[in-house]
């Protein structure tokens, strides 16, 4: 039998070093602070949300349905749980809010700790999360390496969680809401639109490269199937991105090859309308887009930026935004809301009602504060609300930051 | 630019083209290599006050890095996202056809034993490092180890029994 020693060699490390390509850094900077501009940003008002999270302390539950809860339910814990605990005394960060549409608050949490990077914990990071819900605070366990959250058109929100522990583990799915954080198993079988009965859309990557896609998830029976007449298209979503949709079962989602919108009807139904040339500029509207979320009567709204580009071709500050929709008779209409001022590239994050709260990059109170930003909420018009009016935009009115 | 952005900038600098070197073992690719440290510089930027802390940032970022690499499925979305967005060539290191045969036996080893064994004999971590790196007790990377090298040599075995066959 032959000796792995003749070949385990470092000599294969030192040429993969060497072979190595090294990106600018400030390609890898903009990806760090897109991360945590999500996290942080993620929903309008997210430090009040914060303080309305924690200020409910008092009256946090924990679950008490182990007996009749699924297999696999994860139990809430109480105000003496040690997420509970960190976070009143301020060991935690707040890594991301999201707002259900009934007003259910969905806040993940990093635990911070003073003491060098224990090996026996192996990872930096262990966090976890809490529901906010009328009047009440529900606490997960402090054990997982990640939390990523989608929210549903109904008052729900699905996790993906990676447990901390030894062995190398896959995420698993939870449907989280009042009833507690249950196991959602994803099926085979595909949606069946027309029939069914589904509390919203979630883009999860499964565990295996054929089950991502876009599912359609029934609440009830905790499990998630698959909806086909989206699978041929080339969804640009990040996994756990919220997915534009209403209660009734419609939704929007670009599609990147080629780059086009494309709405879903509640039948499951496709139409495809091609977005702005210059949107795609710089390869795919990937590059260049910044958030997309849907009115509340059904269209579809697409923040992206334009601007100039550096000497390896991503988009750079000074940009100009522009909201992208698609009219009640089927008209794609672009319209430019605005440059940033600044230095510091744009972003935006979709409010429940379909609102985009659009951070301009043209922080008021200095870099270094990170805080007062000057945002924008913007929205189709009201006069456009009706089916047969065209988007008359008008030039969305800016909140002054504090 | 801030202060901790500077400081990120410096450890790039310094450690990028290193840790991709250690994290190709682990991931059986350049690219997908590439994005995991790119995806740890990432989280530092993310995570910087906590990054600013920590006594040894390449040991953050490598435990960052093999973190990323974990899920495979995860890792191949990602990559082919980046791919399509930056037009990238397949480049890989050159090998000698011996390392080649060693990364394709690699590549099908159970993934614990192949992060052990990449981080501590191709990257050349010493096992206490490799337990940081993987979250995992001393006693369990070595252990890893040995299963690893065993079944990495009956995979080599294999592999040059059927050549000449």
């Amino acid at each position: 039998m032959r000796d792995p020693d003749d070949l385990l060699d470092p000599v294969v490390s030192r040429r993969a070093s060497a072979a190595a390509r090294t990106p600018d850094f400030a390609a890898v900077e903009r990806r760090g602070q897109r991360r945590r501009r999500r996290a942080r940003v993620s929903a309008v008002g997210a430090v009040v949300a914060v303080v309305a999270a924690v200020s409910v302390v008092g009256t946090q539950v924990a679950s008490d349905r182990a007996d009749t809860a699924p297999a696999g339910t994860i139990e809430w814990e109480g105000p003496d749980g040690e997420l509970a605990r960190v976070v009143e005394s301020g060991q935690a960060e707040n890594t991301g809010v999201v707002v259900g549409p009934g007003g259910s608050l969905l806040t993940t949490w990093s635990h911070l700790t003073d003491e060098e990077m224990d090996p026996r914990e192996g990872l930096p990071d262990v966090g976890g999360f809490a529901l906010a819900i009328d009047g009440q605070t529900y606490w997960s366990p402090l054990d997982y390496l990640s939390v990523e959250v989608s929210r549903l058109a109904s008052d729900a929100f699905v996790l993906s969680l990676v447990e901390k522990g030894e062995d190398l583990a896959l995420p698993s799915y939870y449907v989280v809401d009042v009833e507690g954080i249950r196991p959602l198993e994803l099926t085979q079988a595909p949606a069946d639109l027309a029939n069914g009965s589904y509390e919203g859309f979630v883009y999860l990557i499964g565990t295996r490269e054929d089950q991502m896609g876009i599912y359609a998830l029934d609440v009830q029976t905790l499990t998630a199937s698959l909806v086909v007449e989206l699978a041929d298209h080339y969804v640009h979503l990040d996994d756990f991105t919220h997915v534009p949709q209403t209660e009734e079962g419609e939704l929007w989602v670009i599609d990147l090859g080629p780059d086009h919108l494309v709405h879903m009807a509640p039948d499951g139904g496709l139409s495809t309308y091609p977005l702005p040339p210059e949107s795609r500029r710089f390869g795919d509207i990937g590059m260049s887009l910044r958030e997309s979320s849907m009115s509340p009567d059904g269209r579809p709204i697409v923040l992206w930026a334009d601007g100039g580009s550096d000497e390896v071709g991503n988009l750079v500050p000074p940009m100009t935004l522009m909201l992208t929709t698609v009219t009640a008779s089927g008209t794609v209409s672009t319209v430019d809301i605005g440059a940033t001022p600044g230095r510091a590239p744009a972003s935006a994050a979709a409010l429940p009602d379909g609102r985009l709260l659009v951070n301009n990059g043209g922080g008021c109170c200095g870099p270094q504060t990170r805080v007062g930003v000057t945002s924008t909420l913007s929205t189709l018009p009201k006069e456009c609300r009706r089916s047969d009016c065209e988007p008359t935009w008008s030039r969305p009115s800016i909140a002054q930051c504090a | 630019m801030d202060m901790d952005d500077d400081f990120v900038r410096q450890v790039y600098v310094a450690s990028y083209r290193r840790l991709v070197g250690q994290l190709y073992g682990v991931c059986g690719d350049l690219g997908e290599a590439e994005d995991a440290v790119q995806e740890a510089f990432a989280r530092a930027i993310q995570h910087e006050r906590k990054f600013r802390r920590t006594d040894n940032p390449e040991a953050w970022l490598r435990t960052a890095a093999v973190n990323v690499s974990r899920s495979r499925w995860r890792r191949r979305v990602l990559g082919d996202r980046l791919q399509r967005k930056a037009h990238r060539t397949d480049v890989q290191p050159d090998l000698s056809p011996d390392h080649v045969a060693l990364m394709a036996a690699l590549n099908r080893l159970p993934e614990a034993q192949r992060q052990v064994i990449a981080l501590h004999h191709l990257a050349d971590l010493p096992v206490h490092e490799v337990a940081v790196a993987v979250g995992a007790p001393v006693g369990t990377v070595k252990a890893r180890l040995c299963r690893g090298r065993t079944t990495l040599a009956q995979l080599l075995n294999d592999r040059e029994e059927a050549h000449h066959a």
